[in-house]
């Protein structure tokens, strides 16, 4: 079996594992009101995370780069209402202008 | 004979020069629902009636259990009523709905929200028209920057207003007598009471709601209320009344709010319209206490606030469609479809869909995020194919962005050793971004199989915390629940959270089919095509992951409150990138929304406070 067969096989079994574990574990069950209010918040917390280290981490390091700029360039166009397509479009646009640079 | 609290002549000085940050005009249900919203948000809030806060009863049947529960008034309720019986003149049906109606003390509900409405003011005064900086009484000229009209179906604070009978108005008619009969809520559709329209009895614990609805405003309705009352056996006395609309307005104009029966939120066909004005009052005080806190500018909330409201036009149409046809039905034909409707199920889920076309959810949610593009997806608990397809439209622009973002996947597993359809393949079974990427990054870097399944176990650890959050939301067997956990994405699981924090599991199912479909096609071109695109950080594809959950987020975090819990987890992921593996950050990061724990012990605070 080849790395690629095995790291894709891999990958699946252990995604589908970790998606599975919350639903099993809970299922159906009545909300109290202190999760309400936790689950509320923890779309912005795991989003703010997300988008953090994914502009600003490459591996260990954190260094603002050219994708860093694009990204801040969309994210106003979004603070602006503009539509998320025209975001992606115009912060990946800016990103390889500066690269190109 | 009521004893008149309202003061008069002398005892009313003039109110010229007062000011206020909101002015709400009507101190009956709506009003009182956006009042009681902007309690603790700042705002130095007036309200103003032509009648002092409970003393002239507007409506007064029932409203369901569940709401009276959610604004906190449950003391308020005379009786509670489980069942419902639809009469004909051909047969009575009687269901056991899967909420229950209360009929309330009038006087006793309105003083229960208003001890909720914090440091609200109240004046009496009689509002009589808008003027270019707060409305014009008969007490003087009130200025504010925010004006709420909840005066009733008269619409003062807007140009068109419209007078019966010429108006889409319906009338009802309601006498009180006392009795200790029934303990369901009588609804009849008879052609020899009234014409178009239902009559209604109404128990409330010694007390009866005798009346007669018409949905045509030039029927009258006193003489079939008398001629009911005596069919009853009961003695048609204390006699109440009024008009109700029966067609949604916009609800907002260029600068007024319109809550209630003056946006027409009042439901055709049942002619409900405390529950709506509970629901709308509510959203609208949302929106207000935003625009107090500078989150958004007055003109944003008007759009914002008219959007959520005509977001229901769907279901308003469909009553109004209901309160036409049901008068022209041969009574035969009505009663067999009475009996149809009398099957459990077929109660449960009628009863259901309509209490969530004005759910309590969104008053238990207090604090929440204010409903917006988002939430008013998620507002109603619509039927399934309607969320699957709301969820596929919702979905859209992030499966686009998905698309592109994973076209730059295709090209770097193949520069990683991966053969086009093995990228492919990846795409598809495992369908999650960031995982793939980090699983490719490890292999390119030299790393080994299990260092590469490591990292993407690592990244996908946050679906660890969103599972846990979606767990209560879906129902059936464990193995069922664990394969519907598998569809949750970021951007669909972002979406499909409700404000109480419940999720719209079909919502998320149609949100990710919609993003699966251009993540796989994306990955084909990428796999097949990269050759010719070159390479993909030169084309600055690596800036469209963050950007589009940077999107997702802005769209998310409304509150001041979310936006400090988001502000915490980018600080918390950034500080620990450098001591630990990928994907570990974003999974601590989490933990900041234990705000909500502290948020929690605030509301309860308030609680306290209110008893």
């Amino acid at each position: 079996v080849s790395v690629s067969v095995t790291v894709i096989a891999g990958c699946a079994v252990v995604t589908a594992l970790i998606k599975a574990i919350g639903p099993v574990a809970l299922g159906g069950r009545e909300l109290p009101l202190w999760f309400t209010s936790v689950v509320t918040l923890m779309a912005p917390a795991l989003l703010a995370a997300l988008v953090a280290t994914s502009a600003l981490a490459h591996g260990k390091h954190l260094a603002v780069g050219a994708d860093t700029a694009g990204v801040v360039v969309g994210g106003v166009l979004a603070w602006r209402g503009r539509s998320i397509v025209l975001c992606v479009v115009v912060a990946a646009g800016v990103t390889a202008a500066l690269r190109a640079l | 004979v009521t004893v008149r609290a309202t003061a008069r002549g002398e005892q009313r000085p003039s109110l010229v020069g007062a000011r206020a940050d909101v002015l709400v005009c009507g101190a009956s249900f709506g009003g009182l629902a956006v009042a009681r919203e902007l309690a603790g948000a700042g705002a130095d809030v007036l309200v103003v009636d032509r009648y002092e806060i409970g003393e002239r009863a507007t409506s007064a049947c029932a409203v369901p259990s569940p709401w009276l529960e959610a604004m906190g008034v449950r003391d308020a309720i005379r009786q509670e009523i489980p069942c419902m019986r639809f009469g004909t003149p051909h047969g009575a049906f009687r269901y056991r709905l899967p909420w229950s109606w209360s009929s309330f003390d009038y006087r006793v509900l309105c003083q229960e929200l208003w001890d909720q409405c914090g440091d609200a003011r109240f004046e009496c005064a009689k509002v009589s028209g808008r003027t270019d900086d707060g409305v014009a009484t008969d007490r003087g000229e009130l200025r504010a920057p925010l004006v709420v009209d909840a005066l009733g179906w008269r619409r003062v604070l807007a140009e068109e207003g419209y007078q019966p009978p010429e108006a889409p108005l319906s009338r009802g008619l309601e006498v009180h007598p006392h009795s200790h009969d029934g303990e369901d809520l009588d609804v009849w559709v008879d052609r020899s009471v009234v014409r178009h329209g239902y009559a209604w009895q109404v128990p409330a614990s010694g007390e009866q709601r005798v009346g007669v609805g018409s949905y045509e405003p030039r029927d009258h309705v006193k003489e079939p209320t008398r001629e009911l009352a005596g069919r009853l056996g009961m003695e048609a006395e204390r006699w109440q009344g009024n008009w109700f609309p029966h067609h949604l307005r916009d609800a907002a104009d260029s600068r007024t709010f319109f809550v209630g029966d003056s946006a027409g939120h009042c439901l055709p066909l049942s002619g409900e319209g405390i529950r709506p004005a509970f629901y709308f009052g509510t959203a609208c005080g949302r929106e207000l206490a935003a625009v107090v806190a500078g989150e958004r500018p007055a003109a944003q909330a008007l759009t914002r606030y008219g959007a959520f409201s005509a977001h229901h036009g769907g279901a308003y149409r469909l009553l109004l469609r209901g309160q036409r046809a049901i008068p022209r039905v041969p009574p035969r034909l009505l009663t067999a479809a009475l009996r149809a409707l009398s099957h459990p199920a077929a109660v449960q889920r009628a009863f259901s869909w309509y209490l969530d076309q004005a759910p309590p959810s969104l008053a238990r949610a207090g604090g929440g995020p204010p409903p917006g593009r988002l939430g008013c997806l998620t507002a109603g608990r619509k039927s399934r194919n309607a969320q699957l397809r709301a969820g596929v439209r919702a979905g859209v622009p992030f499966a686009v962005a998905g698309g592109l973002l994973s076209i730059s996947f295709g090209v770097l597993a193949r520069g990683a050793g991966f053969s086009a359809l093995e990228a492919i393949i990846m795409s598809a079974i495992v369908y999650a971004g960031s995982a793939q990427f980090a699983a490719v990054a490890i292999l390119s870097g030299g790393g080994t199989a299990a260092a590469a399944i490591g990292a993407a176990a690592l990244m996908n650890s946050r679906f660890l915390p969103m599972g846990v959050a979606l767990g209560p939301s879906l129902p059936g067997g464990a193995l069922k629940r664990a394969v519907q956990g598998q569809p949750v994405v970021d951007a669909s699981w972002a979406l499909a959270v409700r404000e109480d924090g419940s999720f719209d599991r079909w919502l998320l199912f149609g949100s990710s089919a919609i993003q699966y479909v251009t993540w796989v096609s994306g990955t084909v071109i990428g796999a097949f095509g990269g050759d010719a695109l070159g390479d993909p950080a030169a084309l600055g594809l690596d800036a469209i992951y963050p950007t589009f959950f940077l999107a997702l987020l802005l769209e998310e975090a409304r509150s001041g409150r979310a936006k400090g819990v988001a502000a915490l987890g980018a600080l918390v992921s950034l500080a620990l990138v450098p001591f630990v593996p990928a994907g570990v950050p974003v999974l601590v990061a989490s933990l900041a929304s234990l705000a909500g724990l502290s948020a929690r012990a605030k509301a309860a605070t308030r609680e306290v406070r209110r008893a």
